[in-house]
């Protein structure tokens, strides 16, 4: 079975990309639609190697180095996410502190991802112009609430456990029930909050800078599709999916094994 | 719940949205109706868009394509859905992938949709299709996954023929888990239309959003964002009246993810 | 003096949301004294739980007191040590770190603790599993690890709470003789809850016997079969006696 998995994993991934490979060569696609594979990875190579885009448009932008895009797309992602932890964390504690909060809060926390936060970007750019500011308020829209959510959940899981009742009968002040009884039961939930922030803030500063922005990744995407330099837009979408899917992997491995411990 | 504490949360709720309005009102006095217009004046603006229809034929263009990526996304979903739930060979293979490829910002996909179906509504319908159906797929086989068994054991002592195993006992097991992802399909769906319509096109809310922000028009740009933001309160009202039904509980519990 | 006294104990909870108030104890009264191990039975739902975490100090009575060494019990007291039915071993923690648990919170310097920690994994026969953790135990193991989390702490009475509930019937047998020589070693006083009439009249030398909700004392028997006992699964023909009249008084309690 373990066998069989793998191999069904590995030659699907495989025939999609002999599928992106021949479909251009074979003139199936133009390729200012779709280079092929191969071309994309030794493009994508190139940029990684040397450190720059090879673009006539980015050089006269004065941004042709990767280094300028990616510290624009980290550092807004950063600031976001940190925001979102930092204020997102500490919201949960107090919405499980006190119930009568929660239930007043709860429609509207349950409603909240329903809205398409992101109509708000060309409002932002307004009040405050394009760069770093209205991506990264954007970003940390996007990511706070399931912080506070998970957060909320999380110790309330606990309560419904019976570790409170035994860290009481043993005596336990307030500060060694909050450290050693509801840290570590919370701990998995969480986290989980916190890899769902971080996935939630990528998104929207890539999708922030792929619409409007002046740097960034997704703003590399964008500029290079509009000026038909399809091979550097291949290139730079994976190493954003890719990037993603790593950072996404990491952060899920170590949610397992925080679930494991206290299952 | 005693009287006194549900009335003290329901105008607890109520007070939460003049807060709202009161913050909003005061920012907006604070950076002036040329930046943020207070919510009245996004009212009247509102009213302006459909009374004079600058803004009917694009919402009607946004519907559409959110109607059709929804019934793609839902269609879509559950199929793929109940084929990795129901086999242990797709689940192993493919369910890792396809979680990693639901954390990605897909939005970066956005090109190769254009590529494949031009600038028009169907590359928004596909693209909304391709946000919503995640969330569909994964709540469809995760219900599928913790089923309890010993029901499919009773199926299989009952001597119940497969149509018969998922009409009455597969089908009524899995649907609580399905209707959250079909709330959460929705949402999603929304986004990725609007999304789709901001990068490139001529027509619907999002084009709407980027033309106004280019012309610096903020209460029009408020007054788009309010109806897309009403559209999906109204939308998801509907799906959680039909989830409330369904799972036949008073209080839905906190879900966002 | 006895070392727990319970006076016309009643409980009654009102739930916030609407729903009528349940009754769960009206006027228990009983004591026990230094030494003795009792147990109470009845059936499910009549308020054992209750009465058990009253006199732990984990809930507090609508009337009447519980006064425990000559003092009236107001929370949570290091006299007293408490084992619950569900599996309480704190998943995140090794079988050493759990049982250093109270130890800890309690600052007793790390020497002590792991001294004082290992004696007590000896007696519950946990020598071997001390780096396990809770996943790797069966459930009898894990119960042994919440019996030495409490033991560890040297209680004078230790309230137990349908400790073997959640286990098959020959752990359960096992476990009592464990508990049984555990007793007679530590000179505790063991107050602990079953519904199972047979387990509490192996294993006590007085069984309350409790009504239905709201939870009354229906009757105080003393088994007084000789110690040391060996648990069997089946009782001797003087208990099976015992048993079998008091069942006749607990079958109009289970409805």
């Amino acid at each position: 079975m373990k066998a069989r998995i793998l191999v069904l994993r590995w030659l699907t991934v495989l025939a999609f990309l002999l599928v992106l490979e021949v479909l251009p060569r074979a003139g199936l696609v133009r390729p200012s639609t779709l280079e092929p594979v191969s071309v994309i990875l030794v493009r994508l190579g190139e940029i990684l190697f040397s450190g720059t885009i090879p673009s006539p448009y980015f050089a006269r932008a004065g941004t042709p180095t990767l280094a300028s895009h990616l510290s624009a797309t980290l550092g807004s992602i950063l600031v976001s996410y940190a925001g979102a932890v930092l204020i997102g964390t500490p919201a949960g504690v107090l919405l499980w502190r006190f119930p009568v909060l929660a239930r007043i809060l709860n429609p509207y926390l349950v409603v909240y991802y329903a809205l398409p936060i992101f109509a708000l970007y060309p409002l932002f750019i307004l009040l405050f112009g394009i760069g770093f500011l209205p991506i990264v308020l954007l970003g940390f829209l996007f990511a706070v609430v399931v912080v506070i959510v998970n957060t909320a959940l999380g110790l309330r899981r606990v309560d419904e456990e019976i570790y409170p009742k035994v860290g009481r009968s043993l005596g336990l002040r307030p500060v060694q029930m909050y450290l050693s009884i509801y840290l570590p039961g919370a701990a998995p939930f969480v986290f989980s909050g916190w890899k769902l922030a971080f996935v939630y803030s990528t998104i929207s500063v890539i999708a922030s800078e792929f619409l409007i922005s002046v740097r960034g990744l997704g703003h590399v995407i964008d500029r290079s599709y509009r000026n038909f330099e399809t091979a550097n837009m291949y290139a730079a979408i994976i190493l954003v999916i890719g990037g993603v899917m790593l950072a996404n992997s990491v952060l899920t491995w170590i949610e397992r094994r925080l679930y494991t411990r206290v299952e | 719940m005693s009287r006194n504490l549900s009335w003290k949360i329901r105008s607890g709720q109520i007070a939460v949205v003049c807060a709202f309005m009161v913050i909003w009102q005061f920012l907006a006095s604070r950076t002036g109706p040329m930046f943020l217009p207070g919510p009245a004046s996004a009212l009247r603006t509102l009213l302006d868009g459909l009374q004079r229809g600058w803004m009917v034929s694009h919402l009607w263009t946004t519907l559409l394509e959110v109607l059709w990526g929804y019934a793609w996304a839902v269609g879509v979903g559950l199929f793929v859905g109940f084929s990795i739930g129901a086999s242990p060979l797709l689940f192993g293979a493919f369910e890792g992938p396809l979680l990693n490829l639901y954390a990605v910002p897909k939005v970066t996909l956005f090109p190769l949709f254009l590529a494949a179906f031009k600038l028009g509504i169907p590359s928004k319908i596909a693209f909304g299709a391709f946000h919503g159906l995640f969330p569909v797929a994964i709540y469809t086989w995760t219900a599928m996954r913790t089923m309890n068994p010993v029901h499919l054991k009773v199926a299989r002592s009952l001597r119940l023929g497969r149509l018969e195993t998922f009409r009455s006992v597969v089908f009524p097991a899995v649907l609580p888990g399905i209707v959250v992802g079909l709330r959460l399909g929705f949402n999603l769906t929304l986004l990725g239309v609007v999304l789709g319509e901001m990068f490139a096109s001529r027509a619907g809310m999002g084009f709407l959003l980027m033309s106004f922000g280019a012309a610096f028009d903020a209460s029009r740009i408020l007054a788009v964002i309010l109806v897309l933001f009403m559209l999906a309160l109204a939308a998801n009202a509907l799906l959680l009246a039909f989830e409330r039904r369904v799972k036949g509980i008073p209080e839905l519990h906190l879900r966002v993810s | 003096m006895p070392i727990i006294e319970v006076r016309s104990l009643s409980k009654v909870y009102r739930p916030n949301t609407g729903a009528p108030p349940v009754e769960a104890l009206r006027d228990v009264s009983f004591s026990v004294e230094a030494g003795e191990f009792v147990a109470i039975v009845g059936p499910s739902g009549c308020g054992k739980s209750t009465l058990l975490e009253i006199i732990a100090g984990l809930q507090s009575p609508t009337a009447g007191e519980v006064v425990v060494l000559g003092k009236p019990v107001q929370g949570p007291r290091t006299e007293v040590g408490i084992v619950f039915q569900e599996d309480s071993t704190f998943p995140w923690l090794s079988t050493l770190e759990n049982v250093k648990f109270g130890l800890k919170a309690r600052g007793v310097p790390p020497a002590v603790q792991e001294t004082l920690a290992k004696e007590v994994i000896q007696l519950v026969g946990l020598q071997g599993f001390e780096h396990h953790y809770p996943r790797e135990l069966s459930g009898g193991m894990r119960q042994r690890v919440a019996i030495a989390r409490t033991l560890v702490l040297r209680p004078q009475i230790l309230l137990m709470d349908e400790p073997f509930g959640a286990l098959d019937a020959q752990t359960r047998i096992v476990l009592g003789n464990e508990l049984l020589r555990i007793w007679q070693e530590i000179q505790a006083t063991i107050l602990f809850v079953t519904h199972d009439l047979l387990e509490a009249l192996r294993l006590a030398d007085r069984v309350i016997l409790m009504t239905r909700r709201p939870g009354q004392i229906k009757r105080i028997v003393e088994t007084a079969a000789p110690r040391p006992r060996e648990q069997t699964p089946v009782a001797s023909a003087k208990t099976a006696e015992l048993a079998n009249m008091l069942w006749e008084e607990l079958r109009q309690e289970v409805v």
